[in-house]
């Protein structure tokens, strides 16, 4: 038995909670199931506002997508990665796209939450990776929470923040730039 | 050939050292942390099979410049017990390999946005899902080197 937030439920939802990112501009003051469509999309709100993942997938495994408009996947994308779902994102993003191959903000969901991919695989090595890592292992107490920037492990410059280490520098190509944790 | 299987297939073709601490205090957790390209800087990030995306510190965009053309607002993330809200980019970074062949990938990645008084104490991560759910990888914690290859 699924159990979806009640109307009680959601009346006690905190205005933090109830105006989370993606879907603020679109969602109502108070969430109500009764309000459905019959659609589905009001579960997967109500899901995704208070971040509960399993009654979101529970939700989305009960619509049957095969016939959605393209606005629909939309919102149920957004409205995953709100209530981090985001394999579940991916594939909507996905079957979206292959449904509605000409919605624009679907083609780019696909193209952000496809799967990573190898873009090539013989590339030369970088004998600089190990100089950094000496720098760091021997100088990183020196300059906790600074950001640094160092070449073939040697330390150019370090600031408070990464846009001011940026500004000490005339290019950032091929250096290794990292908040000291 | 770095790593091979038994019938001399390769398992991973490029290795690299990685740091197992991320600050000096001995008594920290162990990490696997390793440099990773991103565009024509390098960087580090903690590998967290157990997270999604490439999770980059929220300063990198103030160091690199992030292509929005492709770009993705908004996603939560929860972040060792705390939540963030940010942006996914699809961004090419690269597994730069000491011994080998350096692996170049094209990643989903989470920048996370911080409203006023929300701090930052973490390092990046290289997640599973979106990042290294393709790329076969292994460690070697008696010579902290990190194996990789592609499937």
């Amino acid at each position: 038995m699924i159990h979806f937030p009640q109307r009680e439920d959601i009346r006690l939802l905190s205005p933090a909670i109830a105006t989370e990112p993606s879907e603020t501009s679109v969602l109502p003051q108070a969430l109500d199931v009764t309000q459905d469509r019959g659609d589905g999309m009001a579960a997967l709100q109500i899901a995704a506002e208070t971040g509960d993942e399993m009654a979101f997938l529970q939700a989305a495994g009960e619509i049957d997508w095969s016939h959605r408009p393209a606005a629909d996947f939309a919102r149920a994308v957004r409205l995953a990665l709100a209530a981090g779902a985001h394999l579940l994102a991916r594939n909507l993003a996905d079957q979206g796209h292959r449904l509605h191959p000409h919605h624009e903000e679907l083609a780019k969901m696909a193209r952000i939450l496809a799967p990573p991919r190898v873009v090539r695989a013989n590339l030369p090595p970088d004998p600089s990776v190990r100089a950094n890592l000496e720098w760091m292992r021997a100088h990183a107490a020196e300059y906790r929470g600074r950001w640094v920037a160092l070449k073939a492990g040697v330390l150019l410059t370090s600031a408070p923040t990464a846009r001011e280490l940026k500004d000490q520098l005339s290019s950032t190509d091929g250096l290794f730039l990292t908040r000291v944790i | 050939m770095v790593l091979q299987f038994a019938d001399g297939r390769p398992f991973a073709l490029g290795a690299c050292p990685y740091w197992d601490q991320l600050s000096p205090d001995p008594a920290e957790t162990p990490r696997i942390v390793v440099a990773i390209w991103i565009g024509d800087s390098q960087t580090q990030a903690v590998v967290d099979t157990g997270g999604v995306y490439l999770v980059c510190d929220p300063e990198i965009p103030d160091l690199l410049d992030l292509d929005s053309s492709v770009r993705l607002g908004v996603a939560t993330l929860v972040i060792r017990g705390h939540r963030y809200v940010g942006d996914l980019h699809k961004l090419t970074i690269t597994l730069p390999a000491e011994e080998g062949e350096s692996l170049e990938l094209e990643v989903t990645a989470f920048v996370p946005s911080l409203d006023p008084g929300q701090e930052w104490r973490f390092p990046s991560f290289l997640g599973l899902q979106g990042c290294l759910e393709f790329v076969r990888f292994a460690i070697d914690p008696g010579a902290n080197v990190f194996y990789f290859g592609r499937l």
